[in-house]
């Protein structure tokens, strides 16, 4: 919020110096006033002397509505000041406010309560970041995929950083075994604000959920073993419903579904539904007095039948107070109905109370201790000291239903490892782990014009005095292999034969120019790029660069690593430690340092001069680069010890300099990208390219090279400098410069754009990698047909009308390739008009269309 | 809606400082000509952009049917319009002092209540200057001591709380 005002030229200047109500407050006192009030503008929504139920009723009928969460973030952070001179105010005061002074204090004392104290930090995180800043919010479902004790989660729908999501995510500690996992079918629409519930026979139960706020659903999917079925509908549409797995007679087991809304404007009615796999679905009778009717409450199941109820939204939009047991009762002859009591037990003096209440929060349990996680509250966004809150409580004794239970609730402040972000818990997803932790996935807020801000990890929540046995993270499923046409896999599909990528030398800015247009692959032989090709070595670069300098290095097990597989980890290392590693034959020398930039690495891309100062004057490009310096993006620094770097693509051109050392690379041309397993979107391959050898660990790698495609394997030493030009995918690995040593490089590589600078995406790059603007646009329109037809149409039209699209990019990817070949090599790239003009007559194509028929 | 509870507040001038054109003052005289009946919305802004604003409800028959007795202003050339229902003045509002002279010389400050309504200025202002304005409205009439006579501020800390309050946004 703070950048985006700064970003339109319009500073706030006086939030440092007064960033809360009670700064606020004394401000206004300060002045001169003797009656102060402050709110925020989330306050004043609830606040009957500004909007009455009524008024904020009306406008569900203006706008379907469900980001609540999002607006109550935006408006908790605006306030009304009223200050006043003189004594009588002459303005409503807020109900049962006393002085609004003193009332101010009372309130400041509790919300300043019980801050974190060190013996309250009995937990801590431990985040892993997800590949690609993969990212998921509003309200994705977490549940376990896979029946027994392997520490398996899966996250399923919610919306993605493009679009709402029909996908499942999968999370695990590292090493775990994925067989056996089974996800929901993708043709189950996309949504969100679903619910799937994990039985206590390992059945899951995905319930309703929605698309847009104005399109719920009302279908339901059972998963049993490894497959996933459709079961009975719900009564209604429903969303943001709660649900909690129940143990029926006769060993049968189904779910209580509790609050919700059923259309954009209209909250569930009912006291409660159950489902089970004889009877489907019913409404369940309240047997005591009923819960105003809510919606995203948290409804926790603490037993076989029972559980606790709270929070929600209700149909005006306020959040509800008042803390409930609720127990499903059963009778000889089937289900009776729901009993809801409303318990005393939480004390609602304490500084806590204000906070307990919540909209979206979730909720997850170690041993018996429950947690409730993220949301919002009635006074809106909820401070950091309490956004986790600690339940303990005579649980056990609950079966008890006419006796009040003991109850403790507590502020939890998780230790941060350095380096682990603030999770933004809304929209988020939490669920246990096998293991006694919790996961807390997905999540992130969309705050009107300040933008979006998603949790690109997960935080593994845990026990610290239990210990954390292995951190956990999003596992990439190996992409499908994709289908290619028949006629290009009978042309292409030959073994793979590998060619050496020649030499060449460049002795002008025309002859750079000439290479650029031919877009192949080129080793530039004999280019002055200054001392450092005399100068660096990993000792000159201990004895220049301040040892203390602290820097963020690829560290991994063995010579692969894999960022699909993250088997390795960023590690932070002192500049000295990390030369000391990279030049020792140890097992810790499988490292890699790819320089980032030093003042901003989010937000700039590295920039050798800036980032290198020490070293940056040794480093130097040619006048017969000069296009280089003209177009620069970046100018990272490598120093790598014995690793393989992945296989991936860069969207912009990349001359990569060999300054120490030797590498051996491998390229693929941009038409074996199908080939080479590169998700939708990826820029990162999933396959090993390179394989060890199994007797003799420190012999140099050999290539695998997957059928079809047509490496091109490039030897550098030091002094060479090797072009690829954008979409060439590449791989690399060091070459000992004697067998049985360990191989040590440093490489300086300059990104570059060849293209006009409206082809890139706009916004941030910061590692050359982002795909040309037409490509992200393209895959929100292909995601965006494929919903078309999900809705409504019967699968095997839709499948068939898709595929018929898919053919007709194909004949149009098809044209593109014919004109690169009939212009001949030098002409790629520049030369759309060329494609265009080769196409067939676009009114012949369809004649003939006519007549074949 | 607190204004409309309590007829009493609105008897006297309005000051009304805002960056861009606040709709408030109109839609207040558009929907309840009664309760404005002895208000007076008097408008501060940089002089360009109070300019603007005067020639906007100059060229719009909607907002200029709101306004009667047209005062000359010739008398001061940071007065741009002086009706009986609303003023616009054109002031930088870190001099209080040229304010306070510019304001009195469109209203009879001491013998009314003052409500200052300030959103966007006083947020996008340095701290001092914010300060001192929020300050210097404390002293605006000399009522101090009498129950009576009571000034009233209210600051909404926000670009966008006129939302909430007055229902549609012009910009």
């Amino acid at each position: 919020m703070m950048k985006h005002f700064e970003k339109l030229g319009t500073p706030l200047h006086s939030v440092l110096k007064y960033p809360s109500d009670h700064a606020q407050t004394q401000r206004f006192m300060a002045a001169g006033y003797s009656n102060i009030e402050v709110n925020s503008l989330w306050d004043l929504w609830s606040d009957p002397r500004f909007l009455s139920p009524s008024c904020r009723l009306a406008l569900d009928e203006v706008e379907p509505f469900d980001e609540w969460e999002d607006f109550a973030l935006f408006a908790s952070h605006y306030c009304l000041v009223i200050a006043q001179t003189g004594y009588n105010t002459l303005f409503p005061q807020e109900r049962g406010r006393r002085d609004s002074v003193t009332s101010v204090e009372s309130e400041l004392s509790a919300r300043t309560a019980s801050p974190p104290r060190p013996e309250s930090q009995w937990f801590a995180y431990r985040y892993t970041q997800n590949p690609d800043g993969e990212a998921r919010a509003h309200h994705a479902s977490a549940f376990p995929p896979v029946e027994g004790s392997r520490d398996v989660l899966a996250l399923h729908g919610g919306i993605g950083s493009q679009i709402r999501l029909s996908t499942t995510n999968l999370y695990a500690s590292i090493g775990s075994d994925l067989t056996g996992t089974t996800t929901p079918p993708r043709d189950i629409a996309a949504r969100s604000c679903h619910t799937v519930t994990a039985l206590e026979n390992g059945w899951n139960v995905l319930i309703g959920g929605r698309a847009s706020p104005a399109a719920p659903f009302q279908d339901c999917w059972l998963q049993k073993n490894s497959t996933w079925e459709r079961v009975h509908d719900l009564p209604y549409p429903l969303y943001r419903h709660r649900a909690a797995a129940v143990s029926l007679p006769n060993d049968t087991y189904g779910v209580v579904v509790f609050g919700g809304k059923t259309g954009a404007s209209r909250v569930n009615p009912d006291p409660a539904l159950l489902w089970d796999p004889n009877n489907g679905w019913q409404v369940l009778r309240s047997l005591r007095q009923a819960p105003k009717p809510r919606f995203g409450a948290t409804f926790i199941r603490l037993g076989f039948n029972h559980g606790l109820m709270f929070g929600g939204m209700r149909q005006d939009g306020i959040i509800c107070q008042g803390f409930w047991r609720w127990r499903l009762m059963l009778s000889s002859d089937g289900v009776a109905g729901i009993k809801f009591i409303k318990s005393t037990a939480l004390d609602t003096t304490v500084g806590i109370y204000p906070w307990f209440n919540r909209l979206g929060a979730s909720y997850s349990m170690i041993r018996n201790e429950v947690f409730i996680i993220g949301g919002i509250a009635k006074q809106g966004c909820i401070p950091k000291d309490y956004e986790i809150l600690s339940m303990l409580g005579s649980f056990s004794a609950f079966g008890d239903q006419e006796r009040e239970m003991d109850l403790r609730v507590s502020v939890v402040d998780p230790l941060m490892p350095p380096n682990c972000p603030r999770p933004l818990l809304i929209g988020h997803s939490s669920h246990r782990t096998h293991k006694e932790m919790t996961l807390i996935m997905g999540g992130g807020a969309t705050c009107f014009s300040f933008g979006t801000y998603w949790n690109t990890g997960v935080w593994l929540f845990y026990d610290k005095e239990a210990g954390l046995s292995k951190p956990w993270a999003l596992i990439k499923p190996e992409p499908p292999v994709p289908r290619v046409t028949d006629a290009v896999a009978a042309r292409e599909c030959a073994p793979g034969t590998s060619s050496i990528v020649q030499k060449t030398t460049i002795a002008s800015p025309t002859d750079f120019d000439a290479l650029l247009q031919a877009s192949k692959p080129k080793i530039i032989a004999s280019l002055d790029i200054g001392p450092c090709t005399s100068l660096w070595t990993p000792n000159h670069f201990k004895s220049v660069i301040a040892p203390t300098r602290c820097v963020i290095v690829h560290s991994a097990t063995s010579r692969s690593m894999n960022f699909q597989r993250k088997d390795f980890a960023y590690t932070k290392m002192r500049f000295d430690d990390f030369i000391t590693s990279v030049i020792t034959p140890t097992n810790d020398s499988h490292i890699y340092l790819r320089s980032i930039s030093s003042s901003n690495p989010t937000a700039t891309p590295a920039n050798l001069s800036t980032d290198w100062p020490e070293i940056a004057e040794d480093f130097r490009l040619p006048s017969s680069l000069d296009f280089i310096t003209q177009n620069l993006h970046s100018s990272p620094l490598r120093i790598g010890g014995d690793v393989n770097m992945w296989l991936h693509y860069d969207v912009m051109a990349n001359v990569y300099f060999q300054v120490y050392g030797s590498k051996k690379l491998v390229l693929f041309p941009p038409s074996d990208l199908i080939r080479l397993s590169f998700a939708p979107g990826s820029t990162t391959s999933s396959i090993d390219i390179f394989s060890s050898s199994v007797s003799d660990r420190s012999a140099a790698d050999t290539l695998v090279s997957p059928t079809g495609t047509s490496p091109h394997i490039a030897t550098l030493g030091p002094g060479d400098a090797l072009f690829i030009p954008p979409l060439w995918a590449h791989a690399a690995t060091p070459l000992a410069s004697k067998p049985g040593t360990t191989p040590a490089t440093i490489a300086v590589n300059v990104f570059f754009r060849s293209l006009s600078a409206a082809k890139y995406a706009a916004g941030r790059d910061v590692y050359g990698n982002r795909d040309l603007a037409a490509y992200e646009d393209g895959r929100r329109d292909v995601e965006k047909m494929a919903r078309r037809f999900a809705d409504g149409v019967p699968r095997d039209m839709a499948k068939t009308y898709l595929q018929r699209l898919a053919d007709e990019l194909a004949q149009k990817a098809a044209e593109m390739n014919t004109a690169d070949e009939e212009a001949g090599p030098g002409s790629a790239g520049a030369h759309a008009p060329a494609a265009s003009a080769s196409k067939p007559p676009k009114a012949s194509m369809d004649a003939s269309k006519y007549y074949s028929q | 809606m607190w204004l409309v509870s309590k007829d009493e507040v609105v008897e006297d001038p309005f000051t009304n400082a805002n960056i861009h054109s606040d709709p408030i003052p109109f839609q207040w005289l558009a929907r309840d000509r009664q309760l404005c009946q002895n208000a007076k919305f008097i408008d501060i802004d940089y002089e360009a952009l109070i300019m603007t604003k005067r020639d906007i409800i100059q060229a719009t028959p909607k907002m200029r049917e709101l306004l009667t007795k047209c005062s000359d202003t010739n008398r001061d050339p940071s007065i741009l319009l002086d009706t009986k229902e609303y003023a616009a003045v054109g002031c930088d509002l870190r001099n209080t002092k040229r304010l306070e002279r510019l304001l009195r010389s469109v209203a009879e400050l001491d013998d009314c209540l003052v409500l200052c309504v300030a959103e966007v200025s006083i947020t996008y202002m340095h701290t001092d200057a914010a300060d001192a304005l929020i300050a210097w409205a404390t002293t605006l009439s000399p009522g101090t001591y009498h129950d009576d006579k009571v000034r009233v501020t209210r600051e909404a800390d926000c670009g966008r709380c006129h939302i909430l309050l007055a229902g549609t946004e012009i910009t």
